[in-house]
């Protein structure tokens, strides 16, 4: 199989992941509407027809609903106008000659579109990706991938309920935004965190604001150290695990790599030395009530005026309340 | 719908979200997404409504009275994983809204899109209702 180039390529890989054999390529297509009996389309050249290279996405449950996709690659410009002014014309045309199949119209283009494009769009219902957000920005290649892998798999998933309002204008371009909106915070979290929060399990990538969410009201229930890091368990059956730099939390799967090894632990501001059955003693039963990332520094603002500090090898716990001198542990 | 919505059934009964997720777990199909990005639920065939005072889902008017709602209709229901949300009141209403979520505003006697980060006071939403912070 050939392709015209690599956006193609990965685009129809994804269909056919998605949707198996009823994923097809097609260059130079002849497209010709189903029903040619009406007068309107009776010309010297027959019936209306026009090539294309179209990716068609079928879906097995409903054999009567398939999805239209454009991939436009271009080298640097954005889509135009014209580009989702013919697809909006082949789908349509589509539609309105097509006795059982309804279409869905869907464009592709990573280096985005020129705004002019977003009431075409809207007005045609066809769905762009990646999505129109009113603001200049741009999406990595594997990140239009993805957006499109998850339009795809909702739309088969949709179409096992009612689904006739999402083929009035603007249902589909709205139900591709909603799934493809969020990938700019998503993206954005990465640029801004990179691999420093993780979600077990999952290894799905997360956030500062995600672990606060996650831990706020949270009650420690125990610190273990190893050779590999810092793990902390919390009610909920939740834990927290400093491995390196890399923060990994999420449901407890009580899985504790290494084995059992010391790490520097220390109380008050200025760092005095203690055990770790003092930290343990004062900071279990305790809640996060709130959580500061410091690039390697991790703290957990516990009730009872205490914060706990975690560092790849390094623990600490003092308490908030003034005046410091008097409040010493 | 994004971020933990306030929903209620056709009785005006209120709905827990976590618990309509978890319930419309047991049918895969209703799950269209759940990955890094977040979660999107389908649950237009089930009752579901959302408080709006933004206006009629459909024609824009206003709320009937100043203490009135709209019941609007929830199709799916989106937990977004990543997103910074703000606080605006329009009209009576002090909403929390995901910064990238898109209204409909008045330019003269067209529409306009902005993100709801970027409303301004003094604005007009396309159901007559005036941004004021």
């Amino acid at each position: 199989m050939t392709f015209k180039n690599e956006l193609e390529r990965r685009t129809f890989e994804i269909a056919q992941r998605v949707c198996g054999a009823a994923a097809l390529i097609e260059h130079n297509k002849t497209l010709r509407i189903e029903t040619a009996s009406s007068p309107e389309v009776a010309s010297f050249v027959g019936p209306p027809k026009k090539e294309i290279d179209v990716i068609t996405a079928g879906f097995d449950q409903s054999p009567d609903v398939k999805v239209l996709i454009s991939c436009k690659e271009y080298r640097q410009s954005k889509a135009e106008p014209a580009d989702v002014q013919e697809w909006a014309a082949v789908v349509r045309t589509m539609n309105k000659y097509s006795p059982a199949t309804k279409y869905f119209g869907l464009i592709i283009s990573p280096n985005g579109f020129t705004s002019g494009c977003e009431p075409w769009a809207t007005s045609y219902n066809l769905g762009v990706i990646p999505p129109l957000k009113g603001k200049p920005l741009k999406f990595p290649a594997h990140t239009c991938d993805q957006m499109f892998e998850r339009v795809l798999t909702a739309c088969q998933k949709r179409l096992h309920f009612p689904h006739a309002a999402l083929f009035e204008a603007p249902q589909f371009y709205e139900f591709v935004y909603h799934l493809t909106e969020a990938f700019e915070g998503r993206d954005q979290s990465a640029k801004e965190y990179g691999e420093r929060y993780r979600v077990l399990g999952k290894g799905w990538l997360s956030s500062f604001p995600e672990l606060v969410r996650t831990f706020t009201n949270q009650a420690i229930q125990n610190i273990e150290t190893t050779s590999v890091g810092v793990y902390l368990s919390f009610s909920g059956n939740l834990t927290f695990r400093m491995i390196g730099n890399q923060i990994q939390f999420g449901a407890n799967d009580g899985r504790i790599e290494g084995h059992s090894a010391p790490v520097t632990c220390e109380k008050n501001f200025r760092g005095e030395p203690c055990s770790l059955d003092f930290i343990k003693n004062l900071v279990v039963g305790q809640k996060v009530t709130s959580a500061g990332d410091w690039g390697v520094r991790f703290e957990f603002g516990l009730s009872d005026d205490l914060m706990l500090a975690i560092e790849p090898g390094r623990i600490q716990v003092y308490r908030t309340r003034n005046p410091i001198d008097q409040n010493l542990l | 719908m994004s971020d933990k919505p306030i929903l209620f059934n056709s009785k005006r009964e209120r709905v827990d979200v976590d618990a309509l997720i978890d319930s419309c777990r047991s049918d895969p199909n209703r799950i269209l997404a759940d990955d890094e990005v977040g979660l999107v639920v389908y649950v237009g065939d089930l009752d579901i409504y959302s408080i709006s005072a933004l206006g009629h889902p459909e024609t824009g008017n206003p709320p009937p009275d100043p203490s009135g709602h709209w019941a609007e209709k929830v199709n799916e229901i989106s937990v977004i994983r990543f997103g910074e949300s703000v606080r605006r009141q329009i009209g009576s209403v002090v909403k929390t809204l995901s910064a990238d979520s898109v209204l409909a505003i008045r330019d003269g006697d067209t529409l306009r899109k902005v993100r709801a980060a970027d409303l301004k006071p003094g604005m007009i939403l396309r159901s007559g209702e005036k941004v004021y912070w």
